[in-house]
């Protein structure tokens, strides 16, 4: 996403946990004659997302655009609820719900600070709209990100800021080269109805979107990119009714 | 395995904004008379598209307008519930146009009224001409991106989504039309076409929207960015779902809408 950004003319100001993360994205940016702000930034965390906020406005005098992408399953997503920890609970919260919270919070003040419209997205997942046996915390926690979306962008409407929500289905995060990870994501991609997972590119132009006056009606917006998984649903993908075959076993 | 994925995303231009470039793109627009089709149009070949425009009716209002959206173009009169009307006239303009990468289709035959007084008449009409309309004009169009990945692209209103008294029927036959895309969407999606809706909010030909003034319009109040669509807030998004680089977003209905649909 950020490099499309970028392409389509958008400064970035680069925020993940650890600065290793991100030095080489930020490269990229420059490299496209685009200014880079590397932050390192836990978004789980209000004062380091405010800090975030801050130094973008001390060095760049503001921003337009907050894309609250951060999430994760980890590891107590895939327990049986029974074992699930109130840590576990709180933790997996904190990463994929409270952050967009977070950071959709820093960037409303800023935007009327400064009485200006603004744009926020956030990222969900599609386990927030179907059941999954094993990412029920991580599913939640999304869903929360989704209705927080609609609710903002009916608060926010007023002052000229709109908040939509991107939400991937099986998208992979970089370019895989280890056979066993390929062989993964190809077996994944035969049960998505297009045949395949989705490429991390394929969000660029979508946020390109978003985040422009391209989409200035667009508020509220739970917008699926997911190589038709979610349209579909009643029966394996790729079922043929008038055989009773096909299709791939789950 | 060392194979990368067995329907790779297509390979878009370098050196193009990736979504918001259509050139090479051959796009078929039906019912091209509408204002929101008419900005779609001008959007699509602003991005590089070589557009073919038809009619959803043959009325002399529609002729005439659809002559202005045209603009000298390939353009063919249609009435959207023919199906044999609409097979001959995507086949003559995607000769004109040497083929056909998309087609979106705006099937906006409103109709209102109360139950009691809806006639079996109407229920022909509006069904075929909305439902049915959509439909053909997604089948003559898939027969012509001939196994090649194409885009579809319904353009509906709110009432596709949320009831509304006296547009039982109207809301009915745009409904069914996302059912059509979430099925379709299945069905096409081996050969890396991609069948989605726009679903477009209160605009400022919808009709019965009311006065223009916010303190004397109940309805412009309702609506959380507090104003009716204009016909060109729904046209990028109908460039980027025309575009190679949404292939992995399918059998969707994506709203634009001011907000309207979002709160309670």
């Amino acid at each position: 996403m950020a490099l499309h950004l970028a392409d389509a003319g958008a400064d970035i100001v680069c925020a993940a946990r650890t600065r290793s993360q991100i030095a080489g994205v930020a490269e990229e940016i420059e490299a496209k004659g685009r200014r880079a702000l590397v932050v390192p930034t836990d978004v789980s965390d209000s004062s380091q997302v405010d800090a975030m906020v801050e130094q973008t406005i001390a060095e760049w005098g503001g921003f337009e655009v907050m894309i609250a992408n951060a999430g994760g399953g980890g590891a107590a997503s895939l327990k049986h609820i029974t074992e699930v920890s109130d840590d576990d609970w709180r933790n997996t919260l904190d990463l994929n719900f409270s952050s967009a919270f977070y950071c959709a919070r820093a960037a409303a003040r800023h935007f009327r600070q400064e009485s200006k419209p603004g744009n926020i997205i956030t990222v969900a997942s599609g386990t927030a709209l179907r059941g999954d046996a094993r990412l029920f915390v991580y599913g939640a926690a999304k869903a929360g990100v989704i209705t927080m979306t609609q609710a903002l962008a009916t608060q926010l409407a007023r002052e000229q800021i709109r908040v939509n929500c991107i939400v991937p289905g099986f998208v992979l995060q970089k370019t895989l080269e280890d056979p066993d990870e390929i062989a993964r994501a190809q077996n994944q991609g035969s049960r998505i109805p297009v045949g395949r997972v989705g490429e991390a590119w394929e969000l660029g132009p979508l946020a390109v979107y978003l985040a422009s006056d391209a989409s200035a009606y667009m508020t509220g917006e739970a917008f699926i990119i997911d190589g038709g998984g979610l349209a579909g649903g009643l029966a394996p993908t790729g079922w043929d009714v008038n055989s009773g075959i096909g299709g791939v076993a789950s | 395995m060392s194979q990368q994925n067995p329907l790779p995303p297509p390979d878009v231009a370098k050196g193009k904004l990736q979504g918001f470039d259509l050139t090479g793109r051959r796009v078929i627009v039906y019912g091209a008379e509408k204002p929101v089709a008419g900005a779609i149009v001008e959007a699509l070949r602003e991005a590089g598209a070589a557009v073919g425009v038809t009619s959803a009716n043959t009325d002399g209002t529609s002729l005439f307008r659809l002559k202005k959206a045209a603009a000298g173009g390939a353009t063919e009169a249609v009435d959207l519930s023919n199906g044999t009307n609409v097979q001959v006239a995507t086949r003559k303009i995607s000769k004109a146009l040497g083929g056909v990468d998309a087609a979106i289709v705006v099937p906006q035959m409103y109709h209102t009224a109360p139950i009691r007084k809806t006639l079996d008449a109407d229920i022909q009409r509006v069904l075929i001409a909305n439902l049915g309309g959509t439909y053909a004009a997604f089948r003559s169009a898939t027969r012509e991106f001939r196994g090649r990945p194409g885009r579809l692209i319904a353009v509906l209103d709110a009432t596709a989504v949320r009831g509304m008294t006296n547009l039982s029927l109207y809301s009915a036959a745009q409904s069914g039309v996302i059912g059509l895309v979430r099925s379709l969407s299945q069905e096409l999606a081996p050969t890396g076409t991609t069948v989605n809706a726009i679903v477009v909010g209160w605009t400022d030909s919808t009709p019965g929207r009311g006065p223009s003034a916010e303190d004397e319009n109940l309805l412009l109040r309702f609506i959380p960015m507090r104003r009716f669509a204009k016909p060109a807030d729904p046209a990028p998004l109908a460039v980027y779902l025309a575009s190679e680089a949404s292939g992995y977003i399918t059998g969707q209905a994506i709203q634009v809408d001011g907000g309207v649909l979002k709160h309670l």
